[in-house]
């Protein structure tokens, strides 16, 4: 079978008609995280699923139904066109519309096939056709998502399956199961045959002695052989449950170890962040709020205010000082003036003077001084500041340039402002280094809070490459590991007492069952003993074919998976796939051996990658092998771990072998999500670029639509 | 080949089974053949291989044990 298209109609992001055209062989399509790779994984499931009817209204693209009118109809389809003994198309849809209230309807789910023949086409039910060309089965070893999930054996059901379906024979069952609880018709014959021995002996009176303590002894080692097949089959599954545990601890045991480390970081991380946080104090309502409060500028303001109150002052003293200058210059006039020295205002006395200016005479000069002139004036003045100068204190009476205390009571006040700057330029600081502070602190959270962005981060990318197992599980598995690891410890070592307990048991039941045959051998019971051993022989030898059948199978698929183990890893040590089958023979689990069957435990991933990937290629193999015809192989994201170089290898080899074989990566892009042209250059086979249209909204997906381009045919 | 007629080539070549009931595996290539063969084991083998229905589930295990013991029980001697 080859897919030779595949068409989605508003699947998701998946709006409008999308299709990408296949060939065989290798083809490649690149899509970065969120671009639609798993998405188209799904359509592909959604399309495969032939079990039930599924119109779930999640599926359809949001911006289909954005767009979609009030009482407007749209479809969402998936559909594939491929060869399988000439053209055949499956296709899936369903109708939507939308409702008064804006809800989705979802009508008319249908599920269509088409057979080409010629130039007509035979229509027939989807799941029909799908499952006669594509079985469910086989569909289970065709679609593969993440790394993680590649180990068919996994499955417990995996190898009655492969065997069954590929293997040289199949439907062993029937006829013998090696199982007590669910025997085959050769296990049923055997104790049938075995009944009708014990009745006919029985009835022969001459060995009843005899017959009744064998039969006792027979009896008690079946029951006893009975007895420990249960506990064995207990332990077994004990084992089986806990080593398919132990076998994904196995598998993401490296992840595991990661997911701790990582959240031991993310922890470590968060709790330096609390501890700044709580740190910063943004309280400044009781100092001195912030930058804006109003006392911040208030120094500015005192500062302005004493300055005003300084110049005053200073204004007021030149005002003064001129006064005094003033008052100076009128006497140093008057100095300057009368050219001599004055005298004390008592010389002469007081009635000498009143004798002078009654005389119109200076007897001082000896000078006539008449009413009204200078002389006469200057005694009249002379007498006046005598007088004033006898005056008491008290009653001097001199007007004053500054009469109130104003500036003086605005000096005090900046005097007294000067204690409250100080004050507020302390609390100034303290708010500004508080706010640089928090600033930094604010600072050394974000540095934290990127670093935690960027473990998280990694975390997702650890998971998401990890679809089977969640967080949780990762997690318990981790804690869990000792506890499973004891259990699976003791089953086995129960297992090994057992087996050997019931091969014991086994070779004493044979030995009985022959003394019993030999009893029965020249009695009336000879026929049915030999029709018992007959039965016996006939059963052990369909038990020993369905045991060579499955091994033939197995070491056919091992030499297959080792061809294809040895050509994905050129250059590298690679070693030996094996695959070793469980001692009941129901479940087997792939190892890796070196040449001295010497086991490698823990491979790195790209190693365990390929050879699990080894043992799909060889299952694919047998199905072109055993049903004339191969069928395609779907990966998601199958080589994460792989390094650049390993997988650029990986790819071309992979497009040198003749399978169909289809590969989602994010590989091929740049850390800046543009495609790597000299990767692509490299490769030889078609390659599509899938990616979210631009421009959308990241917050609104109704905006996204997932773009297709064929990058190289 | 049909998955029948290669699962009784690998029974009889059981060397065992062989050995004690001097079985010639290269004369027979299939069912039908076997159920002609003049050995009865291979022809009770053929039976049940013939036969056998999982379909039919117990029902149809009581029919054939019946019906290989009654034949073997005729030409075991």
């Amino acid at each position: 079978m080859i897919i030779k298209e595949i068409t989605i109609q508003n699947f998701r992001s998946y709006y409008g008609l999308n299709t990408i055209k296949f060939k065989d062989g290798l083809v490649i399509v690149i899509g970065d995280n969120g671009d639609g790779k798993t998405t188209f994984f799904e359509a592909l499931e959604w399309l495969f699923d032939t079990t039930k009817q599924n119109n779930d209204p999640r599926l359809i693209s949001e911006k289909k139904v954005a767009e979609t009118p009030e009482f407007g109809f749209e479809i969402l389809k998936v559909s594939m066109t491929f060869d399988h003994d000439g053209e055949k198309i499956v296709e899936k849809s369903f109708q939507f519309s939308k409702n008064a209230e804006n809800e989705i309807l979802v009508s008319n789910f249908q599920f269509k096939g088409f057979i080409n023949e010629g130039s007509e086409r035979t229509p027939i039910h989807g799941g029909t056709l799908l499952d006669r060309c594509f079985e469910a089965a086989i569909r289970k070893y065709c679609l593969f998502k993440g790394e993680e999930n590649l180990n068919v054996f996994n499955n417990p059901e995996a190898l009655n399956y492969l065997i069954d379906t590929f293997s040289n024979i199949s439907q062993f069952d029937p006829f013998y199961t090696g199982d007590d609880e669910n025997p085959g018709f050769l296990e049923y014959a055997e104790e049938q045959a075995r009944k009708a021995l014990e009745k006919d002996l029985r009835s022969d009176k001459q060995n009843s002695q005899q017959e009744a303590i064998l039969s006792s002894n027979l009896s008690r080692l079946r029951k006893k052989q009975h007895e420990v097949r249960l506990q064995l089959k207990t332990h077994r599954d004990n084992a089986n449950i806990y080593s398919a545990k132990l076998s994904e601890i196995e598998n993401s045991k490296d992840v595991s170890d990661l997911l701790k480390n990582i959240n031991e970081r993310i922890n470590s991380l968060t709790e330096n962040k609390s501890k700044i946080e709580s740190r910063i104090n943004e309280d400044y309502s009781i100092r001195l709020l912030d930058e804006t409060w109003i006392l911040c500028g208030f120094s500015k303001v005192i500062a302005e205010f004493q300055n005003k109150v300084s110049n005053f002052s200073k204004q007021k003293r030149i005002l003064e000082k001129e006064e005094l200058k003033a008052e100076g210059k009128k006497e140093l006039i008057k100095e300057i003036a009368e050219g001599i020295i004055p005298l004390s205002p008592n010389v002469p006395d007081k009635i000498s003077m009143e004798e002078m200016i009654a005389d119109q005479f200076c007897k001082v000069c000896g000078r006539e001084a008449k009413a009204g002139t200078e002389a006469y004036n200057f005694m009249v003045n002379k007498l006046s500041e005598l007088t004033k100068s006898q005056m008491p204190e008290g009653k001097k009476v001199t007007p004053k340039l500054f009469p109130n205390n104003y500036l003086k009571e605005l000096e005090q006040k900046s005097s007294f402002l000067d204690f409250e700057v100080q004050d507020i330029n302390n609390y100034n600081e303290i708010i500004t280094s508080t706010i640089e502070f928090n600033s930094a602190r604010k600072n050394d959270v974000l540095e934290l809070q990127n670093k935690i962005n960027i473990e998280e981060e990694n975390k997702r990318k650890l998971l998401a490459s990890n679809d089977g197992l969640t967080e949780e599980q990762l997690q318990n598995a981790y804690v869990n590991l000792t506890n499973w690891w004891n259990f699976k410890n003791s089953a086995e070592k129960q297992i090994v007492l057992l087996e050997k307990e019931e091969k014991e048991l086994q070779f004493e039941i044979e030995k009985s069952q022959a003394d019993y045959n030999n009893l029965a051998k020249n009695s009336v019971a000879s026929t049915s003993s030999l029709i018992h051993q007959t039965i016996d022989k006939i059963k052990k030898a369909f038990k020993n074919a369905k045991e060579k059948n499955t091994n033939d199978f197995l070491i056919l698929l091992e030499e297959k998976a080792n061809r294809y183990l040895e050509k994905l890893n050129i250059d590298g040590f690679f070693g030996v796939i094996r695959i070793i089958k469980s001692n009941d023979g129901t479940t087997a689990k792939i190892e890796l051996k070196d040449k001295n069957d010497v086991s490698i435990y823990s491979p790195n991933q790209a190693l365990k990658t390929t050879m699990y990937m080894s043992v799909l290629f060889a299952v694919s193999d047998l199905t072109g092998l055993k049903r004339d015809n191969d069928y395609p192989l779907i990966f998601d994201a199958p080589t994460s771990s792989f390094s650049p170089q390993k997988e650029s290898d990986f790819f071309k080899i992979i497009s040198n072998i003749n399978k169909q074989c289809i590969i989602f990566t994010k590989s091929f892009l740049t850390e800046s999500g543009m495609l790597d042209s000299n990767k692509i250059e490299a490769q030889n086979c078609t390659i599509y670029r899938i990616e979210k249209q631009k421009p959308f909204d990241n917050l609104d997906l109704s905006t996204i639509q997932t773009k297709i381009t064929l990058i190289k045919d | 080949m049909s998955n029948n007629d290669k699962m009784l080539k690998l029974v009889l070549s059981d060397s065992e089974l062989m050995t004690k009931f001097k079985i010639d595996v290269k004369s027979i290539e299939s069912v039908e053949d076997a159920l002609k063969d003049e050995n009865p084991t291979v022809v009770v083998i053929a039976k049940i291989l013939r036969n056998i229905n999982d379909s039919k589930g117990k029902t149809n295990f009581k029919e054939v044990y019946n019906e290989i013991y009654n034949y073997l029980n005729k030409n075991l001697i």
